[in-house]
């Protein structure tokens, strides 16, 4: 017996007895039927339940539309059919595509066709009933360019019947949205119109997922400005082609765009995910707008804060954690009761349900971003296969204290006030306020990393770190990296090609022009996974100045690394 | 309100305050002097209250090169024209190297008084203060003493943890009596922040610690215990039974500071460490560790 798709993909019409396998029920009026209802076979504990759903592949259909016909199977259950959300424009006309007609050049329609075992059985004196419940406005069935199921702006077509000579007619098959999900009731009626056999196809559109540090760097971006030539060039040499400087006047290119994605079997939507700070980078990010890449907002412009960049929100490598697997990882931003990104984009981060996010505080920084004392990396060594990188002052303080005080720091005197190495360590109002930062902000999120993502003392690496006042923040909590803070490095990780980290240099000696010189480089990359290419970068003028470092100052697309209807439907359970 | 009287009675109450002038002296009443009037000499500093503001040349970085050709005319006009740039808090800030320029604290001073500026750039102006080369600290007391805008005012006092405690106690007294609560909570975390400066300080703090404000009795609380103000001992630990987590976490840090075992017998410390606010219980497990070091 083949475990088929799912309750879980479902509506909630199907009937629960049929969720684990296949059922044969009676109808009342035409005799006895077979039902077949594609179901995942696990609890959703783990991916494992969803290993029994395959798919035929990913074939493209003369109209460019993907097939996802279904193979045979010795039962004979119709398999589910997964999309993506027509949410990109294709032809280029300035609507979006779900808004649009179909035409020849839009490529994510679905191909849905009765596999041949089923029409084999499809007599001259049969036909076949396609019925459609769920959510009729966000899906549509298409048939040689006419509406067949589905979305027809007046309530929605439930049904469609065809005849034996029709029955191998293939469908396109259109999802409005994330996560949009159908059943298709698929009815072989013999003579007479009895009742043969009735099969249930789950339809469910991609989840809209994040990217993480793991997955594999596409394209790296960064912007162009008076002071960061140094940086682009570092960027540039190591990256080559897949590094692109954009020319605009502002340079927070990580907190204007998120990229994410939405996958189906061959197919792909990029989402540029645009926040609603918009500044001058805004136009750069609609300006992403291409066949498969579609920037998206959620919230209000009018209403944002700074927690509504980017920066403030990442994801953790896949894991497993209160045993439950989560393939995409899981989402992290900061939030506490007194600031936070807009409720519009984290209930849709929220509603994606892959990838459960975690909300921390970040409250306590003068800009609020996650990225300012987390990052997590890739490493092959580690327990789980990554690290937890948590800024750490008591770490920074072992250093600084072992040091000659009279070091001389030239490019703190400046920016920070502090001429020498001594005179950050005998700052005692500096030492307190740093040690309280460790104990009342960043430890309390260690502890919530710890326990939602089942990390132990073994899954973090502590970054030296040390964090100031600046005066003109609202309120009166008001943190900013003191030293660049080294956490706030980019991950480049190009295929084929080693793994870079770009890490701001922390220009903690007395002669700049020295890298080798500098103790708390030492002491980074003492600490990082040996498979790593460190390149620590001058972002002092650009970035670190106005309260950012190098990865608020750069942006990455990434490849998706799994397969969300293989590895993640127990998340998607309803 | 005329800046010059505050900052000859600020000079002449520091040297009071720092034991550098005479009794009698300090008993006068405090009666703005005219501005034509030479102000007091500044008092001998030792090194550890050298101010930012004057680095020692050994140590001191050189100027950019670019910025140091610049004759003294050029970097006047650039400094006038200089723009702030938006930080990623979405705040504007001064960074450019040109502050370095000795000229920048008083050019700053000038863009700050000057009537019709936004209210953003000012905060960015006061702000960049401390960071300007220059006689900045005398610009930044004068600047606080006639700012009308009270966030304005409070981003000036902030300042002050960069300055000589002869220059910035004056203005902190001040500071710390002012009409607007984020003035006076800037004022006490200066004090907590530089102990030289909070000394004397301490008989205004504890009178804060039942400011109508709770960030101010917060940060005053936080100060007294950076000082280790055993008198404010009991008082502090009061602020244990006020329905404000801020102020109670504080208030344990700073119990903690003055004297941890003494702390952990208080009966409100022991209820802390039970507390239903995970903050709370935190910062009391910090206070017992630090009883307690060998556990």
């Amino acid at each position: 017996m083949i475990a088929l798709l799912t309750a879980a993909c479902g509506d909630d019409s199907a009937d629960d007895d049929s969720a684990t396998a296949t059922s044969e029920a009676s109808t009342a009026a035409s005799g006895t039927a077979t039902t077949s209802a594609a179901t995942t076979s696990g609890s959703g504990s783990t991916s494992s339940g969803s290993a029994s759903v395959t798919t035929s592949g990913s074939g493209e259909s003369d109209s460019g539309a993907t097939d996802t016909t279904t193979t045979g199977e010795p039962d004979g259950a119709l398999e589910p059919l997964f999309g993506v959300p027509n949410h990109d424009d294709d032809d280029g006309n300035g609507n979006r595509d779900w808004f649009d007609y179909p035409f020849a050049g839009d490529n994510d329609l679905h191909v849905f066709v009765l596999p041949e075992w089923y029409l084999s059985a499809v007599g001259p004196d049969h036909t076949v009933e396609l019925s459609l419940s769920g959510d009729l406005s966000q899906l549509r069935f298409w048939l040689d360019g006419q509406l067949a199921l589905g979305d027809d702006g007046e309530g929605g077509q439930p049904s469609y019947t065809l005849s034996a000579a029709d029955a191998a007619s293939a469908f396109d098959v259109e999802f409005a949205d994330f996560l949009t999900r159908a059943t298709l009731t698929v009815r072989r009626l013999g003579p007479g119109g009895v009742e043969e056999r009735v099969d249930e196809v789950p339809l469910l559109a991609a989840p809209m997922l994040l990217n993480h540090h793991s997955q594999t760097a596409e394209r790296v971006w960064a912007v162009q400005a008076n002071n960061n030539g140094a940086m682009l060039a570092a960027f540039q040499q190591a990256l080559g082609d897949k590094f692109t400087v954009i020319n605009v006047n502002d340079v927070w290119v990580q907190d204007e765009l998120e990229w994410a994605t939405a996958t189906a079997p061959g197919q792909r939507l990029s989402v540029a995910v645009d926040s609603i700070r918009n500044r001058p980078l805004d136009a750069f990010v609609k300006g992403l707008r291409a066949p498969d890449v579609e920037p998206m907002t959620w919230g209000v412009s009018g209403t944002k804060t700074s927690h509504d960049s980017f920066g403030n929100l990442e994801t953790t490598p896949p894991l497993t954690a209160g045993g439950v697997d989560y393939p995409f990882g899981r989402i992290y931003y900061g939030r506490d009761q007194s600031c936070g990104p807009t409720y519009a984009l984290t209930d849709h981060l929220d509603a994606q349900r892959v990838q459960a996010p975690i909300a921390i505080d970040t409250c306590w920084l003068c800009v609020g971003h996650v990225d300012e004392f987390t990052a997590f990396i890739a490493d092959e060594a580690a327990p789980k296969g990554f690290r937890l990188l948590v800024a750490d002052v008591d770490a920074a303080y072992k250093i600084i204290d072992a040091l000659p005080q009279s070091t001389q720091l030239p490019r703190y005197n400046n920016l920070h006030g502090y001429a020498s190495v001594g005179a950050i360590a005998d700052d005692a109002g500096l030492r307190a306020y740093n040690k309280d930062v460790q104990s009342d902000e960043i430890e309390p999120v260690v502890a919530l990393f710890k326990a939602q993502l089942d990390l132990t003392d073994a899954d973090i690496i502590r970054i030296p770190s040390l964090f100031e006042k600046i005066n003109n923040c609202t309120g009166g909590k008001s943190a900013a990296a003191l030293i660049p803070g080294m956490i706030n490095l980019t991950v480049a990780n190009l295929a084929g090609e080693p793994p870079r980290l770009f890490i701001p240099d922390p220009f903690f000696r007395a002669n700049n022009g020295d890298q080798s010189g500098d103790p708390l480089i030492a002491a980074f990359r003492a600490l990082m996974p040996e498979e790593y290419e460190l390149y620590f970068v001058d972002d002092w003028q650009t970035y670190h100045a106005n309260l950012g470092e190098v990865h608020c100052g750069t942006n990455v697309s990434r490849t998706p690394a799994a397969d969300w209807w293989t590895d993640a439907l127990h998340l998607l359970e309803e | 309100m005329n800046a010059k009287p505050h900052r000859a009675t600020a000079l002449a109450l520091a040297l009071c305050l720092a034991g550098l002038a005479p009794l009698a002296a300090c008993d006068q009443p405090r009666v703005p002097e005219p501005r034509a009037q030479p102000a007091p000499a500044a008092p001998a500093q030792s090194p550890d209250l050298k101010d930012r503001s004057s680095p020692d040349p050994a140590i001191a970085p050189a100027l950019d090169p670019a910025i140091a050709a610049l004759d003294e005319a050029e970097a006047r006009e650039q400094l006038r024209a200089l723009r702030p740039a938006t930080t990623r808090a979405q705040t504007l800030r001064f960074t450019d190297p040109l502050l370095a320029r000795p000229e920048a604290a008083e050019i700053f001073a000038a863009r700050l008084a000057r009537p019709g500026v936004p209210a953003e750039e000012r905060a960015a102006l006061a702000e960049a203060l401390p960071r300007c080369g220059g006689a900045w600290t005398e610009a930044l007391v004068d600047a606080a003493a006639i700012e009308a805008d009270p966030a304005v005012r409070a981003t000036l006092i902030s300042g002050l943890r960069r300055a000589a405690p002869p220059l910035a106690i004056p203005a902190l007294t001040l500071a710390l009596d002012d009409r607007d609560p984020e003035v006076r909570r800037a004022a006490a975390e200066v004090a907590g922040w530089v102990p030289a400066v909070g000394d004397g300080l301490r008989p205004q703090l504890r009178a804060l610690l039942s400011d109508r404000s709770r960030p101010v009795a917060t940060e005053a609380t936080r100060a007294l215990g950076l000082l280790g103000d055993a008198p404010a001992f009991p008082a502090i630990a009061d602020q244990l039974r006020v329905d404000d987590l801020e102020l109670r976490v504080e208030a344990l840090h700073a119990l903690e500071r003055i004297d941890a075992a003494r702390a952990l017998e208080h009966p409100a410390v022991r209820a802390a460490l039970i507390d239903h606010d995970p903050r709370v219980r935190a910062a009391a497990e910090r206070l017992r560790a630090a009883a307690s070091p060998a556990r």
